[in-house]
């Protein structure tokens, strides 16, 4: 019986539509557009990232892999990379660890407190970017909001230096990527049934064990996306290190811009694109390969 | 001493009644089930037994002690959820270990245990599997072992079976009232199923809009029904319109239409008005094409309005003074057909298969 309710969901149909080819012609479309304007372009930048830099715009064709072994040996590079993976796994620390409490509040309500505070969530990421960006000036400069606060507090005695520094850069990016991270555990936690967890209860775990063994196990898959997601969007995030960071300590995708639009040498820039690409690439596989080991086979 | 003692037990949702005064005592090892309609608050009781909600007002006993405000993880009941509520992310032995585990049981005790129950479910090779592997019944199973490896004193099922296919669920019927009297474990079944719990139970309680209806053993509650709900609700019975014509000592002669008249035992005739309900049900009553009584009966003209083929019976749906009553024929098909072509027939009513209901209380 159970089977045959299956085959009748949409999901299944379509399943069976998709064998039979029916949908490939709503398909080529999108496969035209993305072919052209996404993978062709990339490969073609890939293929740059071997060519050799002879100056500024120009570049001899061949294939070598002088740029890349210069980005992954040079210690100012090196520094540039470390530098770009500790604020994104700082982010990524401070999205989870702060996020989830909120999320597992937020998941528990029920009504319109919890419309209001989704809603809270969501209009910031309906405000332009670099607006906000600007707003965390107001907030943080040495003549802001929270350095008069201080300062009419007596806490300190000249305005702290915030912006163009890397808490700067945190604050920053904390401000994009949180309310994303919020939205997916939030997602994640409302699809553990509550049943379970009376179940857990039921058969002598206290609040705490039944919260470790139900909730929180069942949430790591999720929490795994949050994170990576967070990860991800930190380390290639570019208007907000090149806006709120410090000119001194720059991250990878500011060199690239550098590279690209400065020094218009495209055979390093790219080779520092494929090399950032290749970071989130294996991150993705690192959490894809931990979630398959850790048998959620739901 | 009783396993389970629930006294004056209320539950209310701001404005909502679920549950109002529902006084109860269960005997050890007996299989009590709480029957009734949906929203009629026998889930709601369950839950409160659990430890799942927290009473109003009342007190709950488990084994003679007060537990109406210990959290559920501290009660010694054990529940089977609706829909089983296996843990996904657990294999089908680490579901069933998870009690035991939690109790600090030895690690080659627990291996044992859980070898033993699922062998007890009939789920032996199925440990390693994970919950999604397995089919409703299959869940049902590993839910029930789950239950019963910590060894409750009273065993908690809310609607366990209402998932699963009718074939299984008669299947599941017997063999949780087997595992039951095995294990004679204290047991309340939850159920809408008045089949279900006709078939398994030691003693039915029913509930309509909050309140026990009426108590007693299967066959007492089908024969001996003390209100009209439970009448009503437990099998099927016609209720005819009637007035009351004279009360004698353990009689009460009531007409169901100007010319036919029923002398209805009835031990107490007191509290009779004069608009009476004549329940009866519809095996008890016999389609005749022509009007002469076999024996004690009196017989009612009717319209023969449809014939129902059912397998087992023959159901007739016929009017009486434009009033729709069923009679259920078991009488063999042969004989049963010869009737579906007759446009008006007879019944058989014997007065003493009949159910005396005042408008307002009880069944006499």
């Amino acid at each position: 019986m159970e089977s045959a309710i299956k085959k009748n969901t949409l999901p299944a149909r379509m399943h069976e539509a998709y064998r039979k080819n029916k949908f490939f012609i709503m398909f080529l479309p999108a496969v035209i557009i993305v072919s052209s304007f996404f993978f062709i372009p990339i490969l073609s930048l890939l293929r740059i990232s071997f060519y050799s830099y002879v100056e500024m715009g120009v570049f001899d064709p061949g294939f070598n892999l002088e740029n890349y072994v210069k980005f992954l040996t040079d210690p100012f590079y090196l520094q540039v990379i470390w530098y770009t993976m500790k604020i994104a796994l700082t982010v990524t620390m401070i999205c989870l660890i702060f996020g989830y409490p909120v999320a597992y509040y937020i998941s528990c309500m029920t009504g319109k407190w919890k419309m209001f505070l989704l809603l809270l969530l969501i209009i910031p990421l309906w405000t332009n970017l670099i607006v906000r960006i600007y707003g965390w000036f107001v907030i943080l400069g040495s003549q802001g909001l929270l350095n008069s606060i201080l300062l009419s507090l007596n806490l300190i005695e000249k305005p702290l230096s915030i912006v163009f520094s890397t808490t700067a850069v945190v604050i920053g990016l904390l401000d994009n990527v949180f309310p994303w991270i919020l939205l997916i555990m939030i997602s994640v936690m409302e699809g553990i049934e509550w049943p379970l967890i009376e179940a857990a209860r039921d058969l002598g775990a206290g609040r705490i064990k039944t919260f470790y063994e139900i909730t929180f196990k069942l949430s790591l898959p999720g929490v795994a996306v949050a994170g990576l997601f967070a990860f991800v969007w930190s380390v290639g995030e570019y208007a907000v290190p090149s806006l709120l960071g410090s000119s001194s300590q720059r991250t990878i995708s500011i060199e690239i811009a550098d590279q690209m639009l400065n020094m218009l040498n495209w055979p390093f820039g790219a080779a520092m694109a494929f090399v950032l690409f290749a970071i989130s690439v294996s991150v993705l596989l690192i959490n894809n390969w931990l979630s398959s080991r850790s048998n959620i086979t739901r | 001493m009783y396993d389970v003692e629930l006294v004056d037990l209320n539950k209310n949702y701001r404005n909502v009644i679920a549950v109002e005064d529902v006084s109860l005592e269960i005997k050890k090892g007996e299989f009590l089930f709480l029957l009734g309609p949906s929203g009629c608050g026998k889930t709601t009781t369950l839950r409160m037994i659990g430890g799942m909600e927290e009473p109003t007002s009342g007190t709950i006993r488990i084994q003679g002690k007060d537990v109406s405000n210990v959290p559920p993880e501290k009660r010694d009941t054990s529940t089977v959820f609706q829909n089983w509520a296996l843990f996904p992310h657990k294999t089908i032995s680490e579901n069933v270990a998870f009690g035991l585990v939690l109790r600090k049981v030895p690690k080659a005790t627990i291996n044992e245990e859980v070898k033993k129950y699922l062998a007890m479910v009939g789920l032996d090779g199925f440990g390693d599997r994970y919950p999604n592997q397995l089919s409703g019944g299959q869940k049902q199973r590993v839910a029930l072992a789950r239950a019963l490896i910590v060894n409750p004193a009273v065993l908690l099922l809310d609607e366990p079976l209402s998932a699963l296919d009718l074939k299984l669920r008669h299947q599941m019927r017997f063999e949780i009232k087997r595992i039951q009297k095995n294990l004679k474990v204290t047991t309340i079944f939850v159920t809408h199923d008045q089949t279900e719990a006709l078939a398994m139970a030691d003693r039915i309680v029913i509930m309509n809009k909050g309140r026990i209806e009426q108590i007693g053993t299967p066959t007492d509650v089908y024969f001996n029904p003390k209100t009209k709900f439970v009448s009503d609700f437990i099998g099927e019975m016609n209720f005819m319109p009637g007035k009351l014509i004279k009360k004698e000592n353990s009689t009460a002669k009531v007409a169901l239409s100007d010319f036919c008249h029923l002398d209805i035992p009835c031990a107490d005739t007191s509290r009779l008005t004069q608009d009476v309900m004549v329940g009866i049900r519809p095996e008890k009553l016999f389609v005749k094409s022509d009007p002469t009584p076999s024996n004690a009966g009196i017989l009612l003209p009717v319209t023969m309005e449809e014939v129902t083929f059912l397998g087992q019976l023959l159901r007739f749906h016929v009017t009486f003074e434009g009033k729709m009553m069923i009679v259920d024929d078991f009488g063999g098909i042969n004989r049963a057909l010869r009737y579906q072509k007759l446009e008006t027939a007879y019944i058989e009513i014997n007065p003493k298969d009949c159910l005396l209901i005042p408008e307002q209380g009880d069944v006499l």
